[in-house]
């Protein structure tokens, strides 16, 4: 599932691919932009905002799109042989060095300039962002302390970058059980801290590391290992659901490491031993 | 011999071998003559040696030429093999002399018999299975699953008239869990046929033989018949490309594909997938080994793709087995050019087109090697050809010593299992199902298998207990009893189930977690299987590969996958989880001698020996290149050294590298060790990632990287410390369920289908959770023998730690900017990790293990004085919290005051409104929710109060309250002891209170209050003592609350002071000292010295230092007679701690009642005999002068019983009443003036003795030994004399253990109050602690007037100069400055100006401003002048002759003159 560090890294790879050259061809394959053609321009850049990516394009227009749950952009030389099966690509666009494409892209728009704001405006501080704002996300996570921790996390306008896998590693890592209403999360700036530190690190690889182990099945503390034993206690990991009602989404747990109505580590608590 | 052997078959076998074959190898003849003559063998020859026939030769003789039997009791032999395959294969080889013999024996006009040969494996259809025990065949071909089974049927009557068994491939079960089992079920054969059975065992080449032979045999004699082997190995290891250092670098291409894909690099793949085809192009037939599936998925679809035909197909556990058959027939017959396959080729499978075996990587053991390359040329006499490709620069290194040790057949060790306890109750339910057994009998019975030979009596009982229901089933179920064991007779019977049971769940090998992959559509082929945890990360429509097809997922169930062909799709590569075990300790040694060796050889004799061992051009010059790249950049480690490295990474954290050879099985539990001695002695998270090279250590947020003595343990301690960690790993967690699976204790519900693995897991869990109350519940038992012996090799980590205490490992330290090229490959793949937050506490519980005794230390450190601890504001703000009186806690609705009632306990309405948001509402509130029945009112303590509906019956029970009617019936049961429910709560929900805070509230009598409390006190939840800051009486608290205000209060005590520069320090340590104008000892007494002294106990300075520099700069007019005062008066004594050069050494001051605990222990040098004679005389006479001595030990030689006398005072253990000894003994150096003349010692006439044997001699009292006691003294003392203790201070401390030790003392008495710590000093790292009053009187001289710096001359020795411990010395070029016997350092205002050498040969300035320097020289100059220095002759200064340095004049100014050599200053 793409999270904040894959579209960074994504955007990051399709503006080395694409900034500063002027499509020779675009091709977009979904009705209501069919007729759109975009040859001559030239790309500005390419930027991430949380999960969304921006092509900004000549003419004061961007193309906007959204991953969800499995889009993906692709890069190719001209002619060479597309990895994904031809009926699922979306947009097409070439320059004469690359041709980029994305496929099963949910969301795709093509926007002016000026209207960037109505797609990403409303999202939190960007974790990657050259602006993060940690204060900010934790006066937005605050804002509603009835709220799950593990629900608030996955709120892209609390915080833009966090996905399914990283909110149930982040409340592994915090000890708390994802249930537990924002407001009685003892220290929510460390929260926002961690949230930042583990996609920063893992902002160039792509790959959502959290136990330093990048060996395959070897990459995350709870997550996608229902039933196997945490790597701490060794107790079976839960497989459970959260988020609001009608949108619930997998997450993992240890009963253990992570019990229902206990508070997180503070501060003190931690320091206190694990200082020298 | 070949004629006499040969001579004993029948005539048409003899005629049929002679026919067919030129001669027997000699593995045949050894194996025939020992089989003839009915010995049991075991028959060690190399794949391609006639093993099969050497085994079944003799029994197919008896078939054909004994008279038939009656066909139930048919069966003669039993041929069980561990590979199913094999069992097909030896069925087909086995038809060759069974028509060659017939026909002979037809020749010769003979009649023989139909010879019968059978296969029974799990994959038997059932209806032969049935016909098996009606009409058994001649010879049964099976698995050691299968025959287990037969015996636990009544199909085993059919086994009654066995009299060969056949044990093929020993070498692959005898190591393992499949062996223990199998030997028990070859004694349970036996016992069934009523005597002992001809084994027959063949293996591969293994060592050691008797080890094996011991397998097989048990209690029986088993001949080894091992010849020499003529197999010949044609081996080369194969790089293809020049340089390997530049693989893996970033290539900053845009790459196609996934724009969130990887980075390209440069990779040497495409180099080893264009040699491979190149090599499979030029053979007929090649076998291509890797060590992962994974990558034999991957490496073939390359080799596929590269070629445009295929060439290979993969081959390993997850293809299923008709898929591997076909794949295996193509590879024979030639159709298929190569095969990519994993260890699942490795065993005995004839492959005898096999010209060439390629081996991906290195095979990681020597025997796998051979193993695998001897699959090439699978014939008698053929010459293996093999090559490897090593993937990386470490695996060269690997690769090279294996095809060394290949070629010198040098194997490891194989050695079986002990005890397995998980195996003995599997076999045990199974015996006793078939029949009854006395418990004697059945013991005797399993002893007489060799992995069971040792078994304890009391081992054996435990077991059989489990089995019986000794433990309680109602915690979980499986544990009800399996068999009966009546302890009146000793009879064990099975229970109904037990067959069942024993059949339907038997076996040794585990349910890895393995999906079966099928075809989708009505009973659709298997084709493979995925790892659960690659199942839970795919979802259908995903593409993977498996056997080198690709395949759409369709559908994924509880435990399998469908899936449909998705040709020329690219997919994703599946993982599976290896089992791999890493290098062995052998393999790890030899690897360290091996670099060991080319660290000393020339580079000529290297390349030789590599070419010889088959390494071609680029693989010894890389390999050459590497290794030398790392010894120069820190040093190679090898089978003698362990090189630590320490560097920091990208973001700043410390990373320690382990460099340790020895292999995974090693470096696993020794990381384990070092994660917990870090976080118990530093209270530092290490993350420890091991590999078969070493161990790397993250350290987040440490100053320092941790000392090498943090990676060392004792060896006594080191199992300790490991026991104690992998209890709680995850390996343990899987493998005690594997170990409850096969000791029955998880049955499969029903045969045939596998419970999820999910549930498998759930289950063990609370399985473990019953069985770890039991401490010697034998399946808990087990999985740690199997975690520490098996996975581990804890022996092997225990041995390495007694070579390093022995020194025949060293252990050598660098830091490195960068990381060494080892270094960096040991981190391949370790990324940054993220910890769980809570894991400090978790330390806390472990630490049983240490070797600090922790209830000692907390009985030392007495009853701790909280009220000093405990934060006022802190306090405070924890009780309005406690009693949700915060803002954020307040209560919005009616919901949040329920809640408050169930938390808090009655309430008032007052005490409603205060904790609301709205005051004015809670009426309203209150109404509703006794409206709902969620809450009700009544009286307490003559006081209307609501309290929750849930507290109804703790109430009207505790207190006698009435109660409103309809209560429902739920919220009035009684609860078992309600009173000490609402003190509790009381006290759960306040600070410290005395007993009569909760009898008011309650409305109580004091006294039933604190019945109540003594009750919760022993339940452990509140403790009495003194909490509250500024109270006098005893209070109580609860323990959570108490934890939360020590915490607090901590980190705000931390946080209080600002930290102050690192002069400020300087000029503390000197006024702590009492240096100095600002000191007030008051005049030179006998008492003021004592004071001194107090302050300097324990403390190492050199005598010359001593009573010139040390004693007289704390105490101005100080004279030798105040000290020898003191000694004559018995209450200050001293000892020797180390001699310095000939004619000085270290002296430690104690007042006589600390002196067993603060003088250094003795030092453990050998003693001269006339040493250990004086010591005798010593303490068999207590004091004693001189010539008493001499005549005790009868020594005539003055001169040599002095030398032994001073021996003993420097090794620490003779003492004398007075220091005059010393004086005289540094007395005799020339041209120094030793001490003021007008305070000289008395003269003693000879006839008393050498002066420096003067006065009367003592032993040094015992040293109190228990480390615990003497650390927090020692830690004690410390932080008297220095006031402020940082890490640095240390280092003139001669601690044992370093900082690393003293920490946790500090810490404990950080929590009992009674010490500080917080970040006093700048830049001096966060692991400061100072005494009360040290931090405020340190900040009282951050600011002084220009007057108020005083300068002060001091020896550099002198515990009060702070440079070159708590400060390091001041950065410059040259001429280092250091803690020196005879230095000196001149100070102002705690900076430090200047050092000179003894003697004053080499001066060092360490400011350039004339102000301060002619002020230091001036002071030196008096120093010198009032004697303090003996004579000063300054030669050079900062490096240069001192007459040429600006020096010259200032020195002249301060009376200096000049001399020959420099300048002289005339005293």
């Amino acid at each position: 599932m793409p999270e904040g560090d894959t579209v960074f890294l994504a955007a990051d790879r399709l503006d080395r691919a694409l900034r500063g050259r002027v499509l020779t061809r675009t091709d977009f394959r979904v009705p209501r932009y069919s007729t759109l053609d975009l040859a001559g321009r030239r790309i500005h850049e390419v930027v991430a905002r949380g999960k969304h990516l921006l092509f900004r394009i000549a003419g004061n227009m961007t193309l906007h799109t959204h991953f969800q749950m499995d889009g993906t952009w692709h890069i190719y030389r001209p002619g060479e042989r597309w990895r994904v099966p031809a009926h699922e690509a979306r947009v097409v666009l070439e320059t004469d060095v690359f041709t980029v494409v994305g496929f099963r892209l949910p969301v795709i728009d093509v926007l002016d300039r000026a209207a960037e704001q109505s797609v990403v405006g409303h999202l939190g501080p960007d974790l990657l962002g050259p602006d993060w704002d940690p204060v900010e996300a934790e006066r937005r996570l605050a804002a509603d302390p009835a709220r799950p921790i593990g629900e608030a996390l996955l709120d892209q306008a609390v915080m833009a970058g966090l996905g399914n896998v990283y909110r149930s590693e982040i409340c592994f890592l915090m000890g708390l059980d994802p249930m537990t209403p924002v407001g009685e999360v003892p220290e929510p700036a460390r929260v926002v801290g961690r949230a930042r530190a583990v996609i920063y690190a893992n902002r160039t690889t792509g790959n959502q590391i959290t136990t330093g182990d990048a060996r395959p099945g070897r990459t995350h503390w709870v997550y996608g290992r229902g039933g196997e034993p945490c790597r701490r206690c060794g107790d079976p990991i839960e497989r459970t659901h959260s988020g609001p009602n009608g949108r619930e989404r997998v997450i993992y747990r240890c009963p253990r490491c992570q019990p229902a109505g206990r508070k997180a580590h503070s501060v003190t608590q931690v320091r206190g031993l694990a200082d020298a | 011999m070949t004629e006499e052997v040969l001579a004993r078959f029948s005539e048409p076998t003899k005629a049929w071998f002679e026919g067919a074959f030129a001669a027997p190898t000699a593995a045949q003849l050894g194996a025939w003559d020992a089989i003839t003559s009915g010995r049991n063998a075991l028959v060690v020859a190399p794949t391609g040696s006639g093993k099969t026939l050497a085994g079944f030769l003799w029994s197919l003789d008896k078939i054909f030429s004994e008279a038939p039997r009656e066909p139930k009791a048919r069966l003669r032999t039993l041929y069980v093999s561990p590979l199913k395959a094999l069992a097909v294969d030896i069925e087909r080889n086995l038809r060759t002399p069974l028509a060659g013999i017939r026909a002979a024996a037809e020749r010769d006009g003979l009649q023989v018999p139909e010879v019968q040969v059978g296969v029974r494996t799990g994959d038997t259809p059932a209806d032969e299975r049935r016909r098996f025990a009606t009409s058994p065949p001649d010879i049964l071909i099976t698995t050691p699953e299968s025959l287990f089974l037969l015996l636990t049927s009544r199909a085993r009557e059919a086994l009654r008239s066995v009299d060969t068994v056949i044990v093929d491939e020993v070498h692959a079960v005898a190591g393992t869990k499949r062996g223990s089992h199998l030997a028990l079920s070859l004694e349970r054969l036996d016992h069934l046929i009523g005597h002992p059975v001809q084994r027959l065992g063949l293996s591969a080449t293994v060592r050691p033989t008797d080890e094996v032979a011991r397998f097989l045999g048990g209690a029986r004699p088993v001949t080894i018949v091992d010849p020499p082997s003529d197999k010949e190995f044609d081996l080369s290891v194969v790089v293809p490309v020049e340089d390997m250092s530049l693989m893996g670098l970033e290539t900053g291409e845009v790459l196609s594909g996934s724009a969130a894909g990887a980075e390209a690099r440069t990779s040497v793949w495409p180099h080893v997938e264009e040699s491979l085809l190149e090599l499979i192009r030029a053979h007929s037939s090649t076998i291509v080994f890797v060590n992962a599936r994974r990558l034999a998925e991957r490496l073939c679809g390359r080799l596929n793709e590269l070629a445009e035909e295929e060439v290979a197909r993969a081959h390993h556990g997850s293809v299923s087995k008709e898929q591997r058959r076909i794949i295996e027939e193509d590879l024979k017959s030639g159709r298929l050019p190569a095969v990519v396959a994993t260890s699942s080729l490795e065993l005995g499978i004839d492959m005898a087109a096999v010209d060439l075996v390629v081996q991906v990587e290195s095979p990681n053991s020597v025997a796998s090697g051979l193993q695998r390359i001897g699959r090439a040329g699978h014939q008698v006499g053929a010459v293996s050809r093999g090559v490897l490709f090593p993937k990386f620069r470490g695996d060269l290194v690997e690769c090279a010593v294996v095809v060394e040790r290949m070629k010198q057949g040098a194997i490891e060790e194989l050695a079986y299992p002990r005890n397995p306890l998980d195996v003995l109750a599997q076999q045990i339910v199974a015996t006793v199902a078939m029949d009854e057994w006395t418990v004697d009998e059945l013991e005797a019975m399993v002893k007489r298998s060799a992995p069971f030979a040792d078994l304890p009596r009391s081992a054996f009982e435990a077991t059989l207990d489990m089995l019986s229901g000794r433990y309680p089933s109602h915690e979980f179920a499986e544990l009800r009893p399996r068999v009966n064991w009546d302890r009146s007779t000793d009879l064990i019977s099975g229970r109904p189930n037990a067959q069942r049971l024993a059949v339907t769940s038997g076996g040794t090998i585990p349910d890895r977690g393995l999906f079966g992959v099928f075809l989708a559509g009505e009973k659709g082929p298997r084709v493979g299987e995925l790892d659960e945890e690659m199942v839970y990360e795919s979802r259908p429509g995903d593409v993977f590969v498996l056997g080198a097809s690709s395949w759409l997922i369709e559908d994924i169930g509880h435990d399998r996958v469908l899936v449909s062909p998705a040709p020329g799709q690219p997919g994703k590569m599946p993982f599976w989880h290896g089992d791999a075990l890493g290098r062995p300790l052998e393999l790890g040694r030899a690897l360290g001698a091996f670099m060991r060796e080319l660290g000393r050889g020339d580079e000529a004799k290297n390349q030789q020996r590599l070419r010889t061992a088959g390494l071609d051009e680029y693989a010894a010059r890389n390999l050459l290149a590497y290794l030398e790249e790392q010894r120069e950049a820190a040093g190679l480690p090898d089978d003698r050294t362990i090189v630590v490295e320490r560097f920091r990474d990208e973001l700043g954290d410390w990373r320690v590298c382990v460099h340790s050879p020895f292999g995974a099985r090693i470096n696993a539990p020794w990381s384990l060790a070092i994660e917990a001695a870090v976080r118990d002695r530093l209270g530092l998270d290490v993350q420890c990632m091991y590999t078969d090279d070493g161990i790397v250590a993250r350290l987040p947020e440490a100053d320092d990287a941790p000392p090498a003595s943090s990676i060392l343990f004792d060896p006594d301690s080191v199992e300790d410390l490991v026991v104690g960690q992998v209890g709680s790993s995850a390996l343990f967690a899987s493998r005690f369920r594997e170990c409850a699976a096969r000791a029955l204790l998880l049955p499969r519900r029903n045969p045939g289908t596998r419970t999820p693995l999910w549930q498998q897991r759930q289950k063990s869990a609370q399985l473990l959770q019953v069985a770890s109350k039991h401490e010697s519940f034998p399946v808990v038992l087990e999985a740690y023998r199997e975690c520490l012996q098996d996975v581990f090799d804890l022996p092997g980590l225990i041995e390495i730690m007694s070579a390093i205490a022995r020194r025949e490992v060293k252990v050598v330290e660098v830091e490195t900017p960068f990381p060494s090229p080892f270094a960096s490959s040991l981190q391949f793949g370790y990324v940054s990790a993220f910890m769980y937050e809570g894991d400090a506490p978790l330390a806390e519980r472990r630490a049983q293990a240490l070797s600090l005794d922790r209830s000692l230390l907390a009985e030392i450190m007495g009853r701790e004085e909280l009220r000093e601890l405990i934060d006022e504001a802190a306090l405070a703000d924890i009780e309005l919290e406690l009693q949700w009186l915060t803002s954020q806690r307040k209560a919005p609705n009616a919901d949040a005051i329920h809640d408050a009632l169930r938390a808090l306990g009655d309430l008032s309405p007052t005490e409603l409104a205060a904790r609301a948001t709205d005051p004015t509402l809670t009426g309203g509130w209150l109404d509703e929710l006794v409206g709902s029945r969620r809450a009700i009112e009544v009286r307490v303590a003559g006081e209307s109060r609501a309290i929750a509906i849930e507290d109804a019956g703790r109430y009207r029970d505790a207190l006698g309250v009435a109660l409103p009617v309809g209560i429902p019936a739920a919220f009035t049961e009684p609860v078992s002891d309600p009173l000490a429910d609402l003190v509790g709560r009381y006290a759960a929900t306040h600070g410290p209170f005395d007993v009569s805070g909760p009898a008011a509230r309650l409305g109580l009598g004091p006294a039933v209050c604190r019945q109540a409390l003594e009750r919760l006190e022993v339940a452990g939840r509140v403790v009495e003592g003194e909490f509250r800051p500024g109270g006098t009486a005893r209070e109580w608290i609860d323990v959570e609350v108490l934890r939360r205000l020590r915490r607090r209060s901590l980190a705000a005590f931390r946080k209080e002071v600002e930290p102050a520069p690192v002069e400020a320090l300087a000029r503390f340590s000197l006024a702590w000292h009492g240096i100095g104008p600002r000191s007030s000892r008051g005049v030179a007494s006998p008492d003021a010295l004592f004071r001194v002294i107090e302050q300097l106990q324990g403390v190492p300075i050199p005598a010359s230092a001593l009573e010139r520099q040390v004693l007289p700069a704390r105490l101005p007019g100080y004279s030798p007679g105040l000290l020898d005062a003191l000694g004559a008066s018995g209450e200050v004594v001293w000892a020797g701690a180390g001699p310095l050069g000939a004619d000085d050494g270290w002296i430690v001051l104690a007042p006589a009642d600390r002196a067993s605990l603060i003088l250094p222990l003795p030092s453990e040098t050998e003693l001269s005999e006339t040493a250990l004679a004086l010591q005798d005389a010593l303490s068999a006479s207590g004091a004693s002068f001189f010539r008493q001595l001499a005549e005790r030990v009868g020594s005539t030689d003055d001169n040599e019983l002095l030398a032994a006398l001073w021996d003993l005072v420097w090794a620490g253990l003779a003492t004398n009443d007075t220091l005059a000894p010393v004086r005289a003994f540094g007395g005799g150096r020339r041209g120094t003036r030793a001490r003021p003349p007008q305070r000289r010692g008395p003269r003693f006439p000879a006839r008393l003795g050498p002066p420096s044997g003067a006065g009367r001699w003592s032993l040094v009292a015992p040293r109190e030994t228990d480390p615990t006691r003497r650390l927090v003294a020692v830690t004690e003392q410390m932080l008297e004399r220095h006031g402020i203790v940082t890490r640095g201070a240390l280092q003139i401390e001669r601690l044992q253990g370093g900082f690393a030790a003293v920490y946790p003392v500090l810490k404990a008495m950080e929590e009992a109050g009674r010490v500080r710590r917080g970040y006093f000093v700048d830049g001096l790292g966060g692991a400061q602690f100072a005494q009360s009053g040290a931090v405020d009187r340190m900040r009282s001289l951050v600011h002084l007037a220009p007057e108020e710096l005083t300068t002060e001359v001091l020896a550099a020795t002198d515990p009060a100069n702070p440079y070159g411990a708590a400060l390091p010395w001041p950065e410059r070029d040259g001429h280092r400055a250091g803690r020196k016997a005879g230095a000196v350092v001149v100070l102002t205002g705690g900076e430090l100006i200047l050092y000179v050498e003894k003697g004053g040969r080499t001066l060092l300035s360490f400011s350039d401003d004339p102000e301060r320097l002619q002020p230091a020289v001036d002071a030196l100059a008096l120093a010198a002048h009032d004697g303090l220095l003996g004579r000063l002759a300054v030669e050079r200064a900062d490096g240069e002759s001192v007459l040429d340095s600006p020096f010259a004049q200032v020195l002249m100014d301060a009376g200096f003159q000049l001399s020959s050599r420099g300048l002289k200053l005339r005293a």
